[in-house]
């Protein structure tokens, strides 16, 4: 990864990314606040506005299941204040098989993950990719 | 903080500053004062499902895309709600409206600096399928 990492923001960041390459979803929601938000682009097959604990559980877990997170890897991050982004890789395995980066804001209040924003590089050409796979 | 620490932090708030510059001459459409803050070698990606969508290398190039942007996009609205900064990397939160305005933008940037100019510019579209469907 290409930028200094130093920030306890930034290292709890890293820490989320580790959970999720390892599927620990238990370790992962420790660190997220109670009122947590995501959003998810409206084009995408798990659009919405998903709030608090249980919301973001059960989308993770969807999200780990479905992806191979196991090579999910930051490339750059940047922290600054409240605020860690990073931009990241990972994989959507057979029969799709298609390399997904990614960019996402991470607001962090009081040490927990109280809101993630991922910016996919193209919705239009992933929801094709998928689309593709699916049909196979 | 160490003397290391304090380099770092001012070329941080350097590069944050840049960042601003180029999008108030952005919102401006004061060409020559971007152009002045880009290294001759810059390079912008932009996704290829985009009507924009490729690879841009150098002053002519980029030219050229900041041309076909202008007509699709009213730069005037442009509003960054976010940004934070790195030694190497600014990342920018914001939107902007379709020309027409029927359609808010929602946009995330990487700005890569290296020796006060932009070299790399990397936009991440919130969602390019949804956009390019607003586009037409």
């Amino acid at each position: 990864m290409s930028s200094a990492v130093g920030t306890s923001n930034e290292e709890l960041v890293l820490a989320q990314y580790e959970s999720i390459r390892s599927k620990d979803l238990d370790a992962f929601m420790s660190r997220c606040a109670e009122d947590i938000v995501l959003l998810e682009a409206n084009s995408m097959p798990v659009a919405g506005e998903y709030r608090g604990q249980a919301q973001v559980r059960e989308l993770m877990a969807g999200l780990i299941e479905f992806f191979d997170t196991s090579r999910l890897h930051p490339v750059r991050m940047v922290g600054d204040g409240e605020y860690v982004v990073a931009m990241l890789v990972f994989h959507v395995g057979p029969p799709v098989g298609y390399e997904v980066v990614i960019t996402e804001w991470w607001h962090i209040r009081d040490g927990k993950v109280a809101e993630i924003r991922p910016f996919y590089w193209d919705t239009q050409e992933l929801n094709q990719k998928l689309a593709g796979g699916a049909a196979q | 903080m160490n003397a290391t620490e304090t380099t770092t932090q001012t070329l941080a708030e350097r590069n944050k500053e840049l960042v601003l510059k180029q999008y108030e001459a952005v919102q401006n459409a004061d060409v020559e004062s971007f152009f002045s803050r880009c290294d001759p070698n810059m390079v912008i990606h932009e996704a290829s499902s985009m009507k924009v969508g490729g690879i841009y290398r150098g002053m002519e190039e980029l030219g050229g895309l900041l041309g076909q942007l202008a007509g699709l996009y009213d730069m005037t609205t442009i509003n960054m709600e976010r940004i934070v900064a790195g030694d190497e990397y600014v990342v920018a939160m914001g939107s902007f409206m379709t020309a027409d305005h029927s359609y808010q933008v929602k946009i995330t940037e990487w700005w890569q600096i290296k020796d006060d100019k932009v070299v790399e510019v990397r936009p991440f579209y919130w969602d390019t399928q949804e956009l390019n469907a607003a586009l037409g």
